[in-house]
């Protein structure tokens, strides 16, 4: 091997990219000559270097933007569907979907014609059926955008950001299982007293799903902070929880209770039965 | 391939032992710590369980950390303990009486060595710096400066004092029993919790976009918010009253959704606890307060 | 990917996840600003929410976001040429002021490094970051740039050069 041909193969090598033959010949040529062994071994030098720079991470900003932005760009589409409006993003839109989903050609060549014509009237005769479809299916698809924005969220170290997954959450309209054991899970276990009364609120609009029930009686026992007891005690009364009242007969035995809170319950008991 | 070093923490252990012979004096410490990278805010965070923090931002880089050892005071719980006993007792129960007598009995004769506490551990890693006082018997007053752009994760659990921070515009996570929390020029999201203190937070501006979130149990929440701030309020308290000063929109609740309500058939379902939502300026930062007695005021800044 | 050309953006949120810390890094490489990056990542996701139907599956997804990456930072370079000389935007300080005896060595190697990458031009500190911090294969590099695989060889090769020939000058000149 000569050595220009090791200066082509310096990129593989440095990448690690070689096979054993090419390999072997160039360790070969390295022992033999002085100059591409030095030359070989700076690169590598500088390559080793490279490889240990650091890592930047961004600010909390960065996502935050970019969910914001998602956000607004499905709402955005949302919107424009509801009314039927057609400004060009919508016919850029439908233009997307349109070779990919045959099921709503038919519908979108009326909008798109109507659009054409210019007349209003077609408009407010089809929405009526075909839009009522579309924006279910498009809810569905919302509804998965936010569950990833909240359990990513809730994930995050800074009180703050968990604090926007809950309020994400709440945003769902059809929360699945993930979702309802993600609250559950910043109820029981989030360290940050506000989080946690976040997750109460939260809960609440979902106190139809009996997983939600159940959790909120379990989690009575466990909480420390009194004002979280109290906003528990407080839905489940809301709720008429009858199944919590075992619940807050053991709370009231509790001889650490905080009075105001063991006060609450005891009303909320005779508020119950 | 990745290009991800881990360098080793650093751990700087000062003041290894304050030494019994000048407990008349209190002692001061002082250190001054840098963030491993000063380019980037960093995070200070401080757990201790009795004392006060007070954290001011200035124009440096470095992380100067001041802390002042008070006299040997009985904790509250021992100072109750000493005032039930002063009281004929009462407040104890039989077992604990015996369980004391029995104590004493053992170190009859013997006199008690006080096990001083050992001074701060301040650590610094990837741009967070933790200072955290043992467990101890004695109090510590911090005091912190820090760069503006700081984030801040402050715990104090028993004491009247509470924790202070002015100029600061990073995140703010505090919490503390019985102090009170007082923040002053501050803009970042701020969660505060308090179980028994006030706390109170002036607000030079308000970063758009991240949540806030007050709670305590029988403090007063205060806070005040530049004039043109975008916010959105969800005020909750079962006995106290709301304050402000601002042109708040009220909001139908939003707790209620449509189709509980068709379900329902609008019965009792009218508020969930005591929830008040109102928008100032047309809504914005989600700031959500929850107390039990305190009052709720929401001042405009002059 | 495909999922987010067909319609479903909330994918985007995975390939969001996913890359940006890579891109945020490319970037600030590039650029030397912090907040300049997350702008120009913030763009780089907004076209290709615009743009996603512009996607076929033939190649690699992060083959044609770095096409877009490029397209973005070209796009940033043409508005702020006119106004500011690239060395004047570099806002990280080279080293901390009082750094622990440990890293000192690491951190002051990682800073003039930097500063050397700084100074290679564009083209070769492109090809060079992407093969080194974006786990790209050359063959991805050179479908990215348009090129022969053998001409990315070449200019890898030629940028650790030049690269490891401004780095020993100013060392030289930072440690007598």
């Amino acid at each position: 091997m000569k050595c220009e041909q090791i200066r082509e193969k310096s990129a593989d090598y440095l990448a690690g990219e070689l096979d054993e033959k090419s390999l072997s010949e160039v360790r070969a040529h390295l022992a033999d000559c002085p100059a591409c062994r030095e030359e070989l071994e700076s690169l590598s030098a500088i390559w080793t270097k490279l490889g240990v720079l650091p890592k930047e991470q961004p600010s909390g900003s960065l996502r935050i933007r970019f969910y914001e932005m998602l956000e607004a760009y499905k709402k955005g589409t949302e919107k424009d569907r509801d009314k039927i409006s057609l400004g060009q993003t919508l016919s850029y839109w439908f233009g997307r979907l349109m070779p990919r989903r045959p099921a709503y050609q038919i519908a979108l060549s009326l909008i798109l014609i109507a659009a054409g014509l210019g007349g209003g009237f077609l408009l407010s005769v089809r929405s009526r059926s075909a839009a009522r479809t579309e924006v279910t299916g498009l809810r569905g698809e919302v509804d998965d955008m936010r569950r990833i924005v909240a359990v990513s969220l809730l994930k995050q170290a800074s009180p703050s950001e968990r604090l926007m997954g809950v309020s994400w959450s709440a945003r769902i309209d059809r929360p699945g299982d993930e979702i309802i054991q993600t609250l559950l899970e910043t109820l029981n276990r989030d360290p940050n007293v506000n989080v946690r009364l976040a997750a109460v609120d939260a809960l609440y609009l979902f106190y139809d799903h009996p997983e939600v029930k159940a959790g909120l009686i379990h989690s009575l026992a466990g909480q420390t902070s009194p004002l979280v007891q109290l906003s528990l005690i407080n839905l489940l009364v809301e709720i008429r929880e009858r199944r919590a009242v075992e619940a807050l007969e053991r709370l009231i035995q509790d001889e650490k209770l905080n009075p105001k809170v063991k006060k609450r319950a005891e009303l909320g008991l005779t508020q119950l039965s | 391939m990745k290009t991800i070093i881990r360098l080793a923490g650093i751990m700087i252990l000062l003041w290894a032992a304050g030494l019994a012979d000048n407990a008349q004096e209190s002692q001061a410490d002082h250190a001054v710590v840098s963030f491993s990278n000063p380019a980037k805010p960093g995070t200070v965070e401080v757990d201790i369980s009795e004392g006060s923090i007070t954290v001011r931002g200035y124009e440096g880089k470095d992380v100067v950390i001041d802390a002042r050892w008070r006299e040997r005071v009985l904790t509250k719980e021992e100072q109750e303990q000493e005032a039930a006993l002063a009281e004929g007792g009462e407040e104890l129960d039989q077992e604990e009486l015996a369980r004391k007598k029995a104590q004493a009995e053992k170190a009859k004769g013997m006199k008690t060595i006080e096990v001083e506490s050992m001074g701060l551990t301040i650590e610094e890693e990837e741009n967070v710096i933790q200072v955290n006082a043992e467990e101890g018997k004695r109090a510590v007053d911090v005091v912190i400066q820090v760069p503006f752009s700081t984030s801040l994760r402050l715990s104090c659990r028993d004491d009247e004092r509470g924790v202070t921070v002015d100029r600061v515009d990073g995140e703010i996570e505090v919490e503390t029993s019985d102090g009170p929390i007082v923040l002053t020029n501050v803009s970042g999201p701020v969660v505060a919790d308090s179980s028994d203190g006030e706390i109170k937070a002036v607000f030079g501006k308000v970063v758009p976009g991240k949540p806030m979130s007050f709670s305590t149990m029988e403090g007063d929440v205060d806070i005040t918010l530049p004039f043109d701030v975008k916010a959105s309020l969800k005020m909750k308290t079962d006995e106290g009253k709301i304050f402000t000063d601002f042109d708040v929109q009220l909001k139908p609740s939003q707790q209620k959704k449509e189709e509980d309500e068709r379900k329902e058939g609008g019965g009792y379902r009218v508020s969930f606890e005591k929830v008040t939502l109102g928008l100032i300026n047309g809504g914005g930062v989600e700031i959500q307060i929850t107390t039990y007695e305190g009052n709720v005021y929401i001042r405009k800044a002059k | 990917m495909e999922e987010v050309r067909d319609g479903k953006v909330e994918r985007l949120a995975i390939l969001f996840e996913r890359h940006h810390i890579m891109l945020f890094n490319f970037f600030l490489r590039l650029s030397g600003n912090r907040s300049t990056s997350e702008d120009l990542v913030q763009e780089v996701f907004f076209r290709i929410l615009k743009y996603r139907d512009t996607y076929h599956g033939q190649s690699k997804f992060i083959v044609w976001m770095y096409q877009i990456a490029r397209n973005v930072h070209v796009d940033h370079l043409r508005k702020q040429k006119q106004e500011v000389p690239l060395d004047a935007q570099f806002e990280e300080p080279a080293v901390a002021e009082t750094p622990a005896i440990e890293r000192l060595s690491a951190e002051v190697d990682a800073a003039v490094l930097k500063k050397a990458l700084d100074r290679l031009p564009l083209r070769k500190r492109e090809v060079l970051l992407l093969s080194r911090f974006q786990e790209m294969k050359y063959r991805e590099i050179a479908e990215l740039m348009g090129c022969d695989i053998g001409s990315i060889k070449s200019t890898i090769h030629r940028a650790i050069k030049e690269l490891g020939k401004i780095y020993f000058e100013l060392q030289g000149g930072t440690s007598p």
